[in-house]
């Protein structure tokens, strides 16, 4: 079963994405409050890792910086990454996208599109 | 164009020579022409007495002649007349003025009158007549009278003479006047020379730098003078307008930059704005979508819930909106302070309540130190506790789960003079720290810390507020970062009692 870990400062927000991830059918959720915390686990558990959806932004250590530290080392470059924020700047969404992530869900997005995200990360 | 008028337009220097010139001409001519007229009458009175005396020796030798009716005789007597050769003519009357003999030079001058004419001296243009009588020795009484005609020759030839004398004597003085005159105007024409030289050069090159020679203290050294001083004030005009221009333009490179820096704060506050929208309609829009999924099969607590969750963002998305329409009656206007005397721990108590949930879901530990008495302070409540809640809010915010964050009052004085009692509310996190740089910007509009970029929102307008707020009260606020480098101490002093217990403030 796909190990999925997401990361997000509002907790409310987790809930709603863990949610949204069980009725899609993904039961083997990590959830984590901070960026700094889902960082060490995936340093811990990158193996079993099979997608990882960060918040952008999150005080102390974002999306982009989590990013920043997979892509420098190769052990990581299994896991494909999704961002999720509020930011809807066409500019900003680009240059995440051109920087190496697998993709983009700006909030509110539909569950539809984040399924469509993970079905391509997952095959 | 005429003489007059090129003489008229001609250089200085060509008008002062033939000035000179023109002068000294006129100066010679005239003295000469005096000279020349003055001696030619001298000549005449000498040369109608010479022949005047000349006439009475001969007179005298004819006198016996004459007594003795000898013609003969007088006639060798006057052939004597030859020594004198402008003596052309000569004639002796009788007693009873009848012609008697003659002596000429020429045969066809041979024409004495028979009667003689009247006594005396006559001039005409060529020729000088002279009729004189002759006295017996001893009677004195008229024997007869000699009659002589002279030409002018001699005065003519005199004239020529001079008229080349004065003519060569013209020619020098006039060369020498000329060279004199072509040295010495350079005395006048040298410095207006300069002088219009340097007016030209001044104004082809737009060069104002340039001075005019001073040469001496006349007119034209007055003039030059002036033209010097007239330059200088055109150039310090010209300087000063250039430094004011210079100043002008930095200024408004000034106000445009800030123009720019002000037009970016606000589309940065409108994006943030649009991030802070998205969130809470995100969560709506999810709990919705699961109530209508879930609708047959889930409970009634399940859906129940949901529902609680949509209330509790949708009061999320309407304290956004009233913080929007605050702001938009902040810029327009005032904000009403209504002050009352109460006890500012219930305040804070209230903050920390509305808080409570926040610190718990990070795990976060609160440290009240607040004395254990009623803080009695006059202020508007809603105001306060916005501003606690703000500055609280941003500690939790920015510190990490599991670390500390300190609330701490204490007895306090403000101003400097009337210094009067107040308390001090110290919140102290443990979160990332402000960059020291950014510690005095970050209570202006739409500015937040560079750190905040790393995800935590907000509208940048929070501490801006906060600020105006307790100045409204006032009191003073500030931001510092912590002396053992982690995280910030917001520090707030508000005096215990009001002069005004109602006032309206324009809070930005």
């Amino acid at each position: 079963m796909a190990l999925i870990v997401i990361a997000d400062d509002d907790t409310f927000n987790c809930d709603i994405l863990s949610e949204m991830l069980r009725r899609m059918g993904y039961d083997n959720i990590k959830t984590f409050y901070s960026g700094k915390s889902a960082w060490e686990y995936i340093q811990e558990d990158y193996q079993n890792i099979s997608v990882a959806i960060l918040d952008k932004m999150m005080p102390c250590m974002g999306g982009r910086d989590i990013f920043k530290q997979m892509r420098s080392d190769s052990k990581y470059d299994h896991i494909p990454v999704i961002f999720q924020s509020a930011d809807a700047c066409d500019k900003h969404i680009m240059e995440d996208l051109e920087s190496g992530i697998h993709g983009y869900v700006a909030k509110p997005f539909d569950p539809e599109s984040l399924q469509e995200l993970l079905d391509k990360a997952l095959t | 164009m005429s003489i007059k008028e090129r003489i008229y337009h001609s250089k200085i220097k060509t008008k002062l020579v033939l000035l000179t010139m023109l002068i000294l001409g006129i100066t010679t001519l005239l003295l000469s022409s005096s000279i020349m007229v003055y001696d030619i009458l001298n000549f005449k009175r000498m040369l109608s007495n010479e022949i005047t005396l000349t006439a009475n020796i001969t007179g005298k030798r004819a006198l016996s002649s004459l007594l003795f009716q000898q013609p003969e005789k007088a006639e060798r007597d006057l052939q004597e007349l030859e020594a004198k050769s402008s003596i052309l003519k000569a004639c002796f009357f009788d007693q009873d003025g009848n012609f008697f003999a003659e002596y000429s030079t020429d045969e066809a001058l041979h024409i004495c009158p028979k009667k003689a004419p009247p006594l005396g001296e006559r001039f005409t243009f060529q020729t000088l007549t002279i009729h004189q009588p002759i006295l017996s020795k001893i009677s004195t009484t008229q024997q007869g009278s000699i009659y002589v005609l002279s030409d002018l020759r001699e005065i003519y030839d005199n004239l020529k003479r001079y008229f080349i004398v004065v003519l060569i004597i013209m020619c020098c003085v006039i060369g020498i006047g000329y060279f004199l005159a072509l040295q010495l105007q350079k005395i006048i024409s040298g410095p207006l020379e300069d002088l219009s030289e340097t007016t030209r050069i001044a104004l082809r090159k737009r060069d104002y730098s340039v001075r005019a020679k001073h040469f001496y203290n006349d007119e034209i050294g007055v003039l030059t003078n002036t033209f010097n001083q007239f330059m200088k004030a055109v150039q310090d005009g010209r300087d000063n307008l250039e430094a004011k221009v210079h100043e002008r333009t930095a200024d408004l490179e000034r106000e445009k930059l800030k123009a720019e820096q002000a037009n970016r704060a606000k589309s940065e506050f409108l994006r943030n704005m649009s991030h802070e929208f998205r969130t809470p309609l995100h969560a709506m829009k999810a709990y919705s979508s699961f109530g209508v999924d879930d609708y047959d099969t889930a409970s009634r607590e399940q859906l129940g819930s949901y529902f609680d969750r949509i209330a509790l963002v949708t009061k999320r998305l309407t304290s956004l909106v009233e913080a929007l329409l605050s702001v938009a009656q902040l810029e327009s206007g005032k904000q009403k302070f209504v002050m009352k005397e109460q006890d500012l721990r219930k305040s804070i108590d209230q903050v920390v309540v509305e808080q409570q949930a926040l610190i718990n879901e990070k795990d976060i530990e609160l440290k009240l130190d607040i004395p254990d008495k009623p803080l009695m302070v006059f202020y508007d409540d809603g105001k306060i506790v916005q501003v606690l809640v703000n500055i609280l809010g941003n500690a939790i915010k920015f510190t990490e789960p599991g670390k500390k964050i300190t609330l701490a009052v204490s007895g306090a004085y403000i101003g400097g003079k009337n210094r009067k009692q107040a308390y001090r509310i110290e919140i102290i996190d443990q979160g990332i720290g402000i960059p020291d740089k950014e510690l005095k910007k970050i209570f202006d509009k739409f500015i937040q810390s560079s750190r905040t970029n790393t995800g935590a929102g907000g509208t940048g307008l929070g501490l801006a507020i906060a600020k105006k707020m307790i100045r409204g009260h006032g009191g003073r606020i500030w931001a510092e970062n912590n002396k053992n480098g982690v995280g910030a101490k917001f520090t707030i002093i508000i005096p215990k009692k009001q002069d005004k217990l109602e006032k309206e403030v324009k809070v930005i």
